[in-house]
């Protein structure tokens, strides 16, 4: 048990590394976003260039889907939790896991369908920049997975839910 | 029932049951569209599709830059000039900071379109400032919630890409320019409120400036205010492209805030960093399965069939707009700002459309209405920011917010009702 108990641990650690170099490509991907849409302009008073809109796009699809995973870690996606409130503590127990589960099948579908749409894109390019496509669908597959982990870590080592905070900064 | 019935039932029914026993509202739109498509016996590749090719797009590019732009100028410090800004503009007057507060709002709203950014980041010097001088703790705070509503109507607003990314591709610049009147009026009427309070309950003047000192104030904050400017000026004049205006507003607010404000370090970079991944991750994520989510309800013709429902209970266009602004009104205090657009626009426009009103004047009344909600209980999230700041209760709050909410319910009818409100600057330019 104990052992179990240390492997569930480093389980979690990796996890939570992994997020951080997630975190860290994220950063770098929304500077890389700025600088080439800096690019466009540069160019966009004599020839439009297609290329580096579809560069800055394609960094933005990546950046979106590792940020999404990073934030089941971190619990930020907001949910509500008025009538999770009102159960006795167990209750709102199980409706925690039961969430978590639902967002890791969710995980696996966006994974095993981000695989399958790489193998149906096989060798097409973006029509104006040559980026393949299959990297387009790969950051699905990427973020799934990051998905799978970080629900996983949750459920294994939690926490299972932040008090309140997160649903705070929803977007408006 | 037929396959479409069900199918109906099923995507609806399932969304709404794990948003209440509290999915992420993100994983119940992806759930409810996985198990619908599983019963209509789609490829699920389909829903995979839809989710990745929902983000890869142009004017969704145009979010990340707005947030950065108003996480860089909230963190390098432009609401303390800009709240000092407005001091000179109003503080001489009866109830002088109350009106500060309103103008403050009206100029942050054009910088960070964002309600709950302008609560926490106004909120916080105006809020402390306002309970020193006298004035009572829930008058502050009903004063700067229900002020910030301005800064989603004001443009650059991230919640009017929200609805032109819903509604398969409104000009941006002419949702932005149609915010202009319904914004100012809203702020207008504001400060006719406050001024009112003021005299009736006795609340203090402000500060007054001497010249030399006011403009002072001004240049340093109309460094700020230039980031409007290069938004608004560079879409209106054709230059740029929503998103285009918005990367070189992000630079311009990084060399502001390093060069003349100097207030960047690498607390400060971090903070901005994670702030805009995290918001991003929220509204990511709802974008990815609400365009899932939004294929399958136009493919089981929901729109077209609530359409019908409803125009065979009324067809005149008074009632009909009347029950859906009661409908949004609602939804609104339940749910946030950002997730009801993507979720309703592509619900209710086609019924809009139908019954002969301008999506663009759809588009307003809608945020005008979620905005208003963002101000009520039991999820205002504005109200709640703003209630923690003044250290007071969401139920003592609410009394002082009653008029508040009257003036903007009024104003929201003005808007509902006669659409030269904000399409008549559209037919001017």
């Amino acid at each position: 048990m104990l052992i179990l108990k240390k492997y569930v641990k480093w389980l979690v650690q990796i996890i939570d590394a992994i997020n951080l170099v997630a975190q860290w490509v994220c950063y770098r991907l929304l500077e890389i976003i700025v600088i080439v849409m800096q690019v466009v302009l540069r160019f966009i008073f004599n020839s439009p260039t297609k290329w580096s809109e579809e560069a800055a796009m394609i960094s933005l699809v990546w950046f979106g889907m590792l940020a999404v995973a990073i934030g089941v870690r971190r619990h930020t996606h907001i949910s509500i939790m008025f009538f999770r409130d009102l159960l006795p503590p167990f209750g709102g127990w199980m409706l925690d896991i039961l969430a978590q589960l639902l967002i890791l099948t969710f995980a696996f579908i966006l994974f095993t369908n981000g695989s399958e749409l790489m193998m149906l894109a096989g060798k097409t390019r973006l029509p104006a920049s040559q980026i393949p496509k299959y990297l387009l669908y790969l950051s699905a597959m990427t973020g799934g997975g990051l998905m799978m982990l970080n629900a996983l870590a949750n459920l294994v080592a939690g926490p299972l839910n932040v008090a309140n905070d997160a649903s705070l900064e929803s977007l408006s | 029932m037929t396959e479409q019935g069900i199918g109906i039932a099923l995507l609806l029914g399932s969304f709404l049951g794990l948003m209440l026993i509290r999915v992420p509202v993100a994983f119940a739109l992806g759930i409810s569209s996985v198990i619908t498509a599983i019963y209509l016996d789609l490829p699920l590749l389909l829903i995979g599709q839809r989710m990745v090719n929902g983000l890869y797009s142009f004017t969704f590019l145009a979010i990340p830059f707005f947030i950065l732009v108003g996480n860089i100028m909230t963190e390098g410090g432009i609401s303390d000039r800009l709240v000092k800004f407005a001091d000179v503009l109003v503080g001489r007057f009866r109830g002088g900071l109350a009106q500060g507060n309103v103008v403050a709002s009206t100029f942050f709203g054009g910088i960070s379109g964002s309600s709950v950014a302008d609560v926490a980041s106004i909120g916080s010097f105006l809020i402390p400032a306002m309970k020193k001088r006298g004035y009572p703790a829930e008058y502050s705070v009903a004063v700067t919630v229900t002020s910030s509503v301005q800064g989603v109507l004001i443009p650059p607003s991230q919640n009017m890409i929200y609805f032109a990314l819903a509604a398969g591709g409104l000009p941006i610049s002419k949702l932005f320019i149609a915010g202009y009147i319904p914004g100012l009026m809203l702020s207008g009427s504001l400060l006719f409120l406050c001024w009112l309070m003021a005299v009736r309950h006795n609340h203090p003047t402000g500060d007054s400036y001497g010249f030399r000192e006011g403009l002072s104030v001004l240049v340093k904050a109309s460094l700020g205010l230039f980031t409007i400017v290069i938004i608004i000026g560079g879409i209106l004049g054709g230059i740029f492209t929503a998103t285009e205006s918005a990367a070189v507003a992000v630079v311009y607010a990084l060399l502001v805030t390093i060069f003349v404000y100097r207030s960047m370090d690498r607390r400060n970079d971090s903070r901005i960093m994670a702030g805009t991944l995290r918001t991003l991750g929220m509204v990511v994520a709802i974008i990815m399965t609400s365009s899932a989510f939004g294929y399958l309800l136009s493919l089981l013709q929901v729109p077209t069939t609530l359409a019908n429902f409803i125009l065979e209970l009324s067809s005149s266009p008074i009632a009909i707009l009347l029950m859906i602004n009661l409908l949004v009104l609602i939804l609104g205090m339940l749910m946030g700002m950002g997730d009801l657009i993507l979720i309703l626009t592509p619900i209710l426009l086609p019924i809009a459309v139908k019954i002969g009103i301008d999506p663009i004047h759809f588009c307003i009344i809608m945020i005008l209405n979620l905005g208003i909600g963002v101000c009520t209980p039991p999820v205002g999230v504005s109200l709640m920011v703003g209630c923690g700041i003044g250290g007071v209760s969401i139920e003592q709050t609410i009394k002082s917010l009653l008029p508040f909410y009257f003036v903007m319910v009024v104003v929201l009818g003005l808007v509902t009702f006669f659409p030269i409100l904000p399409l008549g600057l559209l037919e001017l330019l």
